[in-house]
């Protein structure tokens, strides 16, 4: 009756055995692990704050970081950096080899609060000031780019989670809600989405980025965006929850609870919303792309996080003449950071489908 | 009379496509009038189709929108009593595969049939001791509580739903097609489980089939149901003996040969019929 590695096993648990199978997705996955972890410990990782600038270093190219000096292997360290203008009255930076600067471990260096409430000035890596370090490059204010990016994930990585929180709850809450009792409180609800899904959603994005006052600060930016986000995505989800709970109530084990006098809301949340948990996992993970694309468009067009803080769209915004990409290449690297968190998110949701995909079968969604 | 049912009917409206309701209806129960003593097991038959479920959860009070009276110990079930009803009134379903939610183990399916009265079992050892009490009557071995129900077999699936249904000791079990899905020597086992436990706990079934001879072997009475109406009640060797109405007939000779199917258009209904009384206890519509 049972074969013994399998035993005890929910079908959930056999689903993770299959994920845990598939190499690929395992990779992504420890990709958008150190992406997080890069977003969680981005002040410590960074040598400088996202605003710590330095106009002199207006597009400093990426500094180099030797490692033998005069041919012999020594402690990595940088040359100062000096500044002439060409005939053109372009910038050019060359190295300074009369300053040596050694790259520090454990540095003091901008004070930070260390998962926002330790108060901390060391960084885990620097060079003394004069002296100054860019991994990949300046942006157009001498800010290393570098640490822009690690704090720009926190914005960039955090309104896809935040945001797909809240438009899976309401989803998962209207699409329940509609399919179980259906009549016409399903009537109205899908109505509603309905009307949320018709409008194209960039053009909602905007409109309700026009309702939000322009004096907001940064943090009511943030949360405006991530309410408007939220406000655009739960409508698909709501109409695919509300099918399956229309067929899930027929199920005999609804049937069977109800006999046992369980209410109505324990019923939804027991025996019907589980069992869209297989589709709601993986349409999360292809979901949250969305959101993040979804916060770099309007950042890109200046409507979203803005300047000194950092987000990665706003940061790509400088990117957007072609004369700064030939001069200046790295600006474009905060778009290979979306790249790759857009791609790692979605090879992770197509391998929880392929995995969930008998449970689905066995939940008659397939 | 334990639990009565009195003048059910129950309509569905007919949908059609995309359009929504066309106003017209199906008559899934109709004017069914129906009593059961306590201890007694009586039958429903009658073929796909003919409103049995439909009846069986209207006593479940699963359904709403009926008409009629459901009478539990005299007193009309409703919103207030409804709780201490399901307490008393308990129900298996047709399909083993489909009864157990798939997320749940074995010691939660059976322990959720006990949320329904928090008092009687009030501790965590209360509650395990009754659940392995309940997997032990049924035959099930308690190494089983921490597994699901995609590990089990029909057989055991349904023993399983029979645990569940049973953990608050309630009087009456109604069983929709309990066996239906199961083979024949499976069958055989759950309906003997079933004898011996109406025997150790007093109980009142509601055997709901269309296999006669699976009906014959547990019920003292048989009703027979045809497009939504009760058309002949009797003791079950008057069914089988002495079968008055011509759907019963033809019923029996199905169950007998195969060959022989019933034919729809041979027998007709006068929608103003009643149930009189051949013999005594023996009712037939004409
Ligand atoms: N929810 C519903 N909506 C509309 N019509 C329904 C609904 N439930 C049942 N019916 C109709 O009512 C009639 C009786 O169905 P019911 O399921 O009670 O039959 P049954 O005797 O249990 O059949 P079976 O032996 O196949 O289980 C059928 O014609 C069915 O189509
Ligand atoms: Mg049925």
């Amino acid at each position: 009756m049972t074969n013994k590695p399998y035993e005890s096993m929910s079908e959930f648990q056999m689903a993770l055995r299959t994920f845990s199978r598939n190499r690929v997705a395992l990779f992504c996955v420890l990709v958008l692990f150190l992406l997080y972890m890069g977003a969680i410990f981005a002040d410590f990782l960074s040598p400088y704050r996202y605003d710590n600038e330095d106009r002199r270093y207006s597009y400093c190219p990426p500094t180099q970081i030797h490692f033998f000096d005069d041919g012999a292997p020594s402690w990595p360290f940088v040359y100062g950096i000096d500044l002439e203008y060409n005939e053109y009255h372009k910038r050019i930076y060359t190295e300074d080899r009369s300053k040596k600067y050694p790259v520090k471990l454990l540095m003091k260096g901008d004070e930070y609060r260390l998962l926002g409430f330790i108060p901390i000035k060391t960084h885990l890596w620097g060079v003394e000031a004069p002296g100054r370090v860019y991994l990949i490059g300046a942006d157009s204010r001498g800010r290393d780019l570098w640490s822009r990016i690690l704090y720009g994930s926190r914005v960039s990585l955090s309104i896809g989670l935040i945001g797909v929180f809240i438009s899976f709850t309401i989803g998962l809450l209207v699409g329940g809600i509609s399919g179980y009792y259906g009549g016409r409180v399903d009537n109205i609800l899908m109505r509603i989405a309905e009307m949320v899904m018709m409008v194209p959603g960039f053009y909602l994005l905007l409109a309700l980025r026009a309702a939000v006052p322009p004096d907001f600060n940064s943090v009511q930016v943030y949360f405006a965006i991530i309410i408007i986000l939220s406000f655009i995505g739960w409508a698909g989800l709501a109409r695919i929850i509300r099918g399956m709970c229309l067929s899930l109530r027929e199920r005999e084990f609804v049937m069977a609870a109800k006999s046992i006098g369980l209410s109505d809301f324990k019923i939804i949340v027991r025996h019907i919303l589980p069992h869209t948990l297989s589709y709601s996992i993986f349409a999360v993970m292809l979901s949250i792309p969305g959101y993040i694309l979804g916060e770099s468009a309007l950042s890109l067009i200046g409507l979203g996080i803005q300047d000194p803080f950092a987000s990665w769209g706003n940061m790509l915004s400088d990117a957007m003449s072609i004369v700064k990409i030939k001069f200046y290449p790295w600006i474009l690297v905060p778009g290979f950071f979306i790249f790759i968190t857009v791609i790692s998110f979605n090879v992770v949701g197509d391998a929880l489908r392929d995995a969930l995909d008998p449970m689905l079968k066995s939940e008659g969604q397939g | 009379m334990l639990l009565e049912l009195k003048n059910i009917t129950k309509e569905f409206p007919v949908k059609t496509g995309i359009a929504g309701t066309t106003g017209r209806v199906v008559r899934a129960v109709d004017r069914v009038s129906l009593g059961v003593e306590e201890g007694e097991s009586l039958s429903l038959v009658g073929e796909s189709g003919c409103g049995k479920t439909t009846l069986a959860r209207i006593v479940m009070q699963l359904i709403r929108g009926y008409e009629g009276q459901v009478i539990y110990d005299s007193k009309p079930v409703d919103k207030n009593n409804i709780a201490s009803y399901r307490k008393n009134v308990q129900m298996v379903f047709q399909d083993p595969y489909s009864s157990l939610d798939p997320r749940y183990t074995i010691r939660r399916v059976i322990g959720e049939g006990m949320e329904l009265d928090r008092l009687r079992f009030k501790t965590q050892q209360e509650r395990e001791l009754r659940i392995q009490q309940m997997l032990k009557s049924v035959h099930l071995s308690h190494d089983m509580l921490n597994r699901y129900p995609h590990e089990f077999s029909g057989g055991e699936r349904q023993r399983i739903a029979i645990a569940r249904a049973l953990v608050l000791n309630p009087k009456v079990l109604i069983l929709d097609e309990a066996v239906s899905s199961l083979d024949v020597l499976v069958q055989e086992e759950i309906l003997k489980l079933l004898a011996r436990l109406q025997k150790q706990m007093n109980l009142t079934y509601i055997f709901i089939s269309h296999n006669l001879k699976v009906v014959k072997r547990i019920s003292e009475r048989v009703a027979v149901m045809y497009k939504g109406r009760i058309v002949e009640l009797a003791r079950t060797e008057d069914i089988f003996n002495n079968p008055q109405h011509q759907y019963t007939k033809d019923l029996l000779m199905a169950a007998l040969n195969y060959k022989s199917v019933v034919r729809e258009d041979q027998i007709k209904i006068n929608d103003n019929a009643k149930l009189f009384e051949y013999a005594d206890g023996h009712y037939v519509l004409g």
